[in-house]
């Protein structure tokens, strides 16, 4: 499966599209920290510490959050459909014998990557913090970190699977919808439209979150760091990064079972 | 060694929800030496690239199996013994010829310096050196194939299977192709290969397989046709293209 990790792992390497895509989210945070410093040194002593906490946490956990997930969408995309557009499929089929081993390496490809993006934008933040000479919680910053990685292996995994059906990166729409439902039992809301509902959606969110486990990750405030957001979602059995974890590792499991009787 | 194709039958669904089945290819028997070339010919729709998928695993046959030497194909795959070109290839990624064929050497379990000194005579022979550097996706419909070809037999494969390989080449590089495929053969290799092109076949072919509408009409060696090529494949089609 190495062989496999490696592979994948160079293909994305050089794919153009998600290169500029990881340029732009690193762009996209840095230049709301910018924006935002204007907002940081013009507030003169009022603007303490703990609002500038609170300020440059939510810019992290907002873009890493939601174009986080959008990255995650187009690497879950990137896993087998573009092949399968391609023809390339034919020749690293017959190359490499076990399609599950290559679905769950190119997986695995597009996992790390991700975790690697987010784990430079975990540093980006951790740089910005330091340039604003503002203290941060450690225990804060990792439960946002862990909370938004999880929602982006959600993503990753369902996209990735629907990629087995889907014939180049258009399964990246798949990935869309469940990000729009996600908006739906959270806010109530189409998400980009921003029309409402006419019954309250969000008062069956614990039951819907079964079917598309992505939580609203909120940036604590700094007195009271301990609440997040997370807390308000009651999954049937489990907490929500477990069910998380489980719904991920369910679903890659079916990933490989269709991709093992898919014929192409 | 020898390749055997054991009644091998496949069905398609027009569609998800059609409860009737169209036959795409029934009962195939082949068998093919190591050491020689098999043509497989027919109309468009015959039953070739399926066949070829069946072999390989990319569509599950209903009945029938395929074996090499006592093995199922995918062992020749987890040896990387089976080199295989596919009948198009529109590749858009950013990688270079160079990074594309090391990957699939290092996916196919070689690393790319076993076979250094190989990969350079192929690119000088196929006039590919220049390209080498360059990204695949500006390549040529002509140049593609000759990549795809080259990634196919630069790790000498014992099976080779090439699906339509000279469509589109120049006259020079369709010489080239067909040399290399003699040499295959030479070393002991075995070939399928599909085409619509007979003359190609005239030089390299040892037994040629007609197809008609999945089912094999004729199968003769290639010694045994009097006459062209092309006056066998039309009096073939005269007799069986109605069925």
């Amino acid at each position: 499966m190495k062989k496999v990790i490696k592979f994948k792992l160079y293909a994305i390497a050089t794919s153009k599209f998600i290169n500029i895509s990881t340029v732009i989210l690193f762009l996209i945070l840095n230049f709301q920290a910018l924006v935002n410093s204007g907002i940081l040194f013009s507030g003169g002593a009022e603007f303490n510490e703990q609002l500038k906490y609170t300020l440059l946490l939510n810019n992290y956990t907002v873009v890493a959050s939601f174009y986080g997930l959008l990255l995650s969408i187009i690497l879950g995309a990137s896993v087998i459909g573009p092949d399968v557009e391609n023809g390339n499929i034919y020749i690293l089929l017959a190359s490499y014998a076990s399609r599950v081993k290559y679905f769950l390496g190119t997986y695995l490809a597009a996992l790390l990557n991700m975790v690697v993006i987010q784990l430079f934008l975990l540093l980006n933040i951790m740089i910005l913090f330091w340039i604003y000479g503002v203290n941060y919680l450690t225990r804060d910053l990792s439960i946002c970190f862990l909370e938004i990685v999880m929602n982006a292996v959600v993503v990753l995994s369902v996209t990735s699977v629907f990629s087995i059906l889907i014939k180049g990166y258009k399964s990246a729409f798949v990935g869309l919808l469940g990000y729009s439902f996600y908006n739906i039992y959270f806010f109530n809301e189409i998400p980009f439209i921003k029309i409402d509902f006419m019954f309250n959606v969000t008062q069956y969110k614990d039951v819907l979150f079964s079917f598309f486990p992505i939580v609203y990750v909120l940036a604590p405030s700094y007195t009271g760091s301990d609440v997040i957001e997370k807390a308000t979602i009651h999954p049937v059995i489990f907490s929500p990064m477990v069910y998380q974890l489980i719904f991920s590792i369910v679903i890659v499991f079916v990933g490989c079972f269709i991709f093992r009787r898919k014929e192409l | 060694m020898t390749l055997m194709i054991s009644d091998v039958s496949k069905s398609y669904k027009n569609n998800f929800f059609s409860l009737k089945k169209n036959r795409a290819l029934s009962g195939i028997n082949l068998e093919i030496e190591s050491g020689s070339v098999l043509a497989l010919v027919g109309q468009n729709g015959a039953g070739k690239t399926t066949l070829i998928k069946c072999l390989l695993n990319f569509i599950r046959p209903d009945t029938g199996r395929f074996q090499f030497d006592g093995y199922p194909i995918s062992e020749m795959i987890k040896n990387g013994k089976l080199g295989y070109m596919p009948e198009s290839l529109k590749y858009d990624s950013m990688f270079t010829m160079n990074e594309y064929i090391s990957d699939l050497m290092i996916l196919k379990g070689y690393s790319m310096c076993e076979y250094d000194e190989r990969f350079n005579h192929l690119l000088s022979e196929f006039q590919m050196s220049k390209y080498l550097d360059k990204p695949l996706k500006n390549y040529s419909k002509g140049n593609m194939k000759k990549a795809t070809f080259i990634q196919a037999i630069v790790h000498s494969p014992q099976l080779l299977v090439l699906d339509e390989p000279t469509d589109g080449l120049d006259p020079v590089s369709r010489r080239m192709l067909l040399n290399e495929i003699l040499e295959i053969k030479k070393n002991g290799g075995t070939v399928i290969i599909t085409t619509h092109i007979l003359s190609d076949l005239a030089i390299v072919a040892d037994k040629i397989v007609f197809l008609q509408n999945g089912k094999v009409i004729c199968e003769t060696k290639m010694n045994q046709i009097n006459g062209s090529l092309d006056d066998w494949y039309l009096e073939k089609t005269m007799q069986y293209g109605g069925e």
